[in-house]
């Protein structure tokens, strides 16, 4: 089983760094390029978790979140891409044009935005046949569909949506939109309560993304290291910046060894907390040893300093975990004041 | 000891700021953010109004502390016409005050300072730019980069190599290199991370031609004006830090108040604002103490160090903290630009590493035993 794992992580690292790694700067200003979509979908990476009767992949989530950290090395956008497609399909695995999305022809997303760190999404009206209201910070929300909820239920609405985007800091290889609904053409998925459980299913998944930010960064660091030359010697030979190195990846391999040794809501929600701490401290310390060039587009370095930073104010609000981590801890709930 | 500025730097203060929320509004600054462009017109109006004034020093730092709360890409801005200047004013001659500084001052002509080169930032002594004096003119050939205002200024003061030395921080000289001297070619960079409204280049000297007469102080001696020119200039970008870690955490509390005072937030919101508060002022204080050697014409390295690195990494852990604390209202405000802004100060003017070996190798200690 472990060697099928391996297996696994190899293929989808030599696809990313062929595949993806080729173009990572280039999505940063035009976005993920819809042949790299087809690509990614070819490889299995969109339904991953999906029965093979339901046309996915039939991996356990082991085997996702492989995908999505070994992707989030060279694009945390086209990792939280592939997060948001397959979270569209978990929820909603007989979609209608399910085909075109896994065959990556379309985008689906879901509206996370009520759930990011003080969120204050106002519910969507649901009435006379018609779902209508306003999101704010839809994260791709030019998709064709889009799953969304009024409170209670969950929606998957596909036409009537008039999305604006807007600048944002990191994940640019999708828009970030204020989304205007106004739709007759939508279904109803499901309980708010099924997506509200899928993402809390998520921490793993989360903390895999978090995993290869700071993974991917830092090993571009070590390289720079290597051939970067100040006062006659390569940066890797002073203590200072090796310790940083090495500190960044002693704490990646122990997370990532934990992550994919343990299961339960316990051992993922530490996974989370602890891979969104290495995520922002890695990303620093990775633009800090490349320095001014670190500094620029053209290096492919600050886009990791900008998405771990903004993937931590979408996946922040830790109360869900701090719940679960105080049982085990303390024996109750804590930490509310 | 007084820990207050006095009357008239808080009147100068006062009308920066006025300046400064007037002309840096959220539309500005998003426009100039995006579109990687310089604040020209800003700038002419800050000039003709007199807000900045350059005979005092206090009120420079003042200024750019005060400028850098409100944007620091639109602030710094406002600020690097003069970039380099003491440069001259310490080491050059009458004839090179009158004709090159007189222009920048009275808004004729923008300057900037040309030390970095691709193959290094940090290791000044080893930059490869060569200056060889034929009859009455040097000739230089090499490149430098990330030069702040290197696609818009009139002229730099740049460091070259005039002669090869046993050590390597000797047999460097500055000269004053005229954009319109042939062989002159700039190249805006593009895709900062932050300081977006600032302009910054990559410049290349091919043959140029560079009268004897532009040569600043004496040859050999370019190393130490540069090293002296930072000692003071590291004092200005730690105001920078300081101006921008305070409209973060000034925005940050704003943010978090139109839910109630901030006693109703969760404790460790609340510890965090007080750290980001505590962390702001050690900054600031670091900042005018390092400020008050230099402009009593006593510097103490050591300290101008301590108050770059502190500033800056003040500047950084502020704006992380602030977006954890805000969330999504922080990510979709101005704190976002200003995330991006800070990083630049544990970079650029000597990045925190080299100020820490500064600060061990400059250190004064008593003989306690």
């Amino acid at each position: 089983m472990m060697e099928e794992y391996e297996i696994l992580r190899n293929t989808v690292r030599e696809f990313s760094s062929k595949e993806i790694e080729a173009v990572s700067k280039d999505i940063e200003i035009n976005g993920i390029p819809r042949s790299l979509k087809e690509k990614i979908a070819a490889q299995g990476f969109l339904g991953a978790t999906l029965p093979a009767e339901k046309g996915g992949s039939g991996l356990d989530e082991k085997g996702y979140m492989i995908i999505l950290e070994e992707t989030a090395k060279a694009s945390p956008s086209v990792s939280m891409w592939i997060f948001l497609t397959n979270l569209y399909l978990k929820i909603h695995p007989d979609a209608n044009g399910k085909q075109d999305i896994l065959s990556g022809k379309i985008d689906v997303t879901v509206d996370l935005s009520p759930y990011y760190l003080r969120s204050k999404a106002q519910p969507l009206k649901v009435a006379g046949g018609k779902i209508s209201g306003k999101r704010a910070n839809v994260i791709n929300g030019t998709a064709s569909s889009i799953i969304v909820s009024d409170g209670s239920s969950i929606y998957a609405v596909g036409s009537g949506m008039h999305a604006v985007n807007k600048n944002h800091l990191g994940l640019r290889g999708m828009d970030l939109s204020d989304v205007d609904f106004d739709s007759s053409t939508y279904e109803k998925v499901g309980s708010e309560e099924k997506l509200r459980t899928e993402l809390k299913n998520s921490d793993g998944e989360i903390a895999a993304i978090f995993l290869g930010v700071a993974d991917g960064t830092m090993a571009k660091a070590a390289d720079y290291s290597k051939v970067r030359t100040a006062f006659d010697h390569p940066l890797k030979d002073y203590t200072p910046i090796f310790d940083e190195i090495v500190a960044a990846r002693t704490q990646i391999e122990l997370i990532r060894y934990y992550l994919y040794g343990n299961q339960g809501e316990y051992a993922k929600a530490l996974s989370k907390i602890k891979a969104k701490e290495i995520a922002l401290l890695a990303t620093r310390s990775s633009l800090q040893i490349h320095g001014g060039y670190g500094y620029i587009h053209d290096f492919g370095i600050e886009k990791y300093y900008r998405d771990a930073m903004a993937l931590a104010v979408y996946f922040g609000d830790d109360s869900w975990e701090n719940g679960i981590i105080s049982e085990v801890v303390i024996g109750e709930r804590g930490g509310i004041i | 000891m007084n820990f207050e500025l006095d009357e008239a730097q808080r009147e100068f203060r006062k009308k920066v700021e006025d300046f400064a929320r007037r002309e840096f509004t959220e539309e500005e600054a998003t426009k100039y953010d995006l579109q990687e462009k310089y604040p020209e017109e800003v700038v002419k109006r800050m000039l003709k109004e007199g807000v900045f004034d350059y005979s005092n020093p206090w009120n420079i730092l003042v200024a750019t502390e005060a400028l850098c709360k409100y944007d620091a890409g639109m602030g710094i801005s406002m600020l690097v016409p003069f970039f380099g200047n003491e440069v001259i004013a310490l080491f050059g001659n009458d004839d090179q005050k009158k004709k090159y500084l007189g222009r920048v001052f009275s808004g004729q002509a923008k300057m900037g300072l040309a030390v970095t080169e691709p193959g290094g930032g940090s290791d000044v002594a080893n930059i490869k730019t060569t200056a060889v004096k034929e009859g009455d003119h040097y000739v230089l050939n090499g490149s430098k980069m990330f030069i702040t205002n290197g696609d818009i200024a009139d002229f730099f003061v740049l460091l070259a190599r005039t002669s090869v030395e046993k050590k390597k921080h000797q047999g460097m000289s500055v000269f004053i290199v005229e954009r319109n001297f042939e062989g002159f070619k700039s190249n805006k960079i593009h895709g900062k991370l932050g300081v977006r409204a600032t302009d910054t280049a990559e410049i290349t000297l091919e043959n140029v031609k560079v009268p004897a007469e532009n040569l600043v102080g004496e040859p050999g001696r370019g190393f130490y004006y540069i090293m002296t020119f930072f000692d003071i200039s590291r004092a200005y970008v730690a105001a920078q830090a300081l101006g921008i870690a305070e409209g973060i955490l000034e925005r940050a509390v704003n943010i978090l108040q139109k839910d109630g005072p901030i006693t109703s937030q969760p404790e460790r919101v609340q510890f965090t604002i007080a750290d980001m508060a505590t962390r702001i002022e050690a900054a600031k204080l670091l900042t005018y103490e390092a400020a008050s050697f230099i402009f009593n014409f006593n510097p103490n390295p050591a300290v101008t160090s301590m108050a770059k690195a502190y500033a800056a990494e003040t500047a950084v852990y502020v704006s992380r903290k602030a977006m954890e604390i805000t969330g999504i209202d922080g990510l979709s405000s101005s704190i976002e630009r200003s995330f991006r802004d800070a990083k630049i100060m544990e970079i650029w003017e000597g990045t925190s590493e080299i100020e820490k070996l500064v600060i061990a190798r400059m250190l004064k200690v008593g003989d306690t035993q």
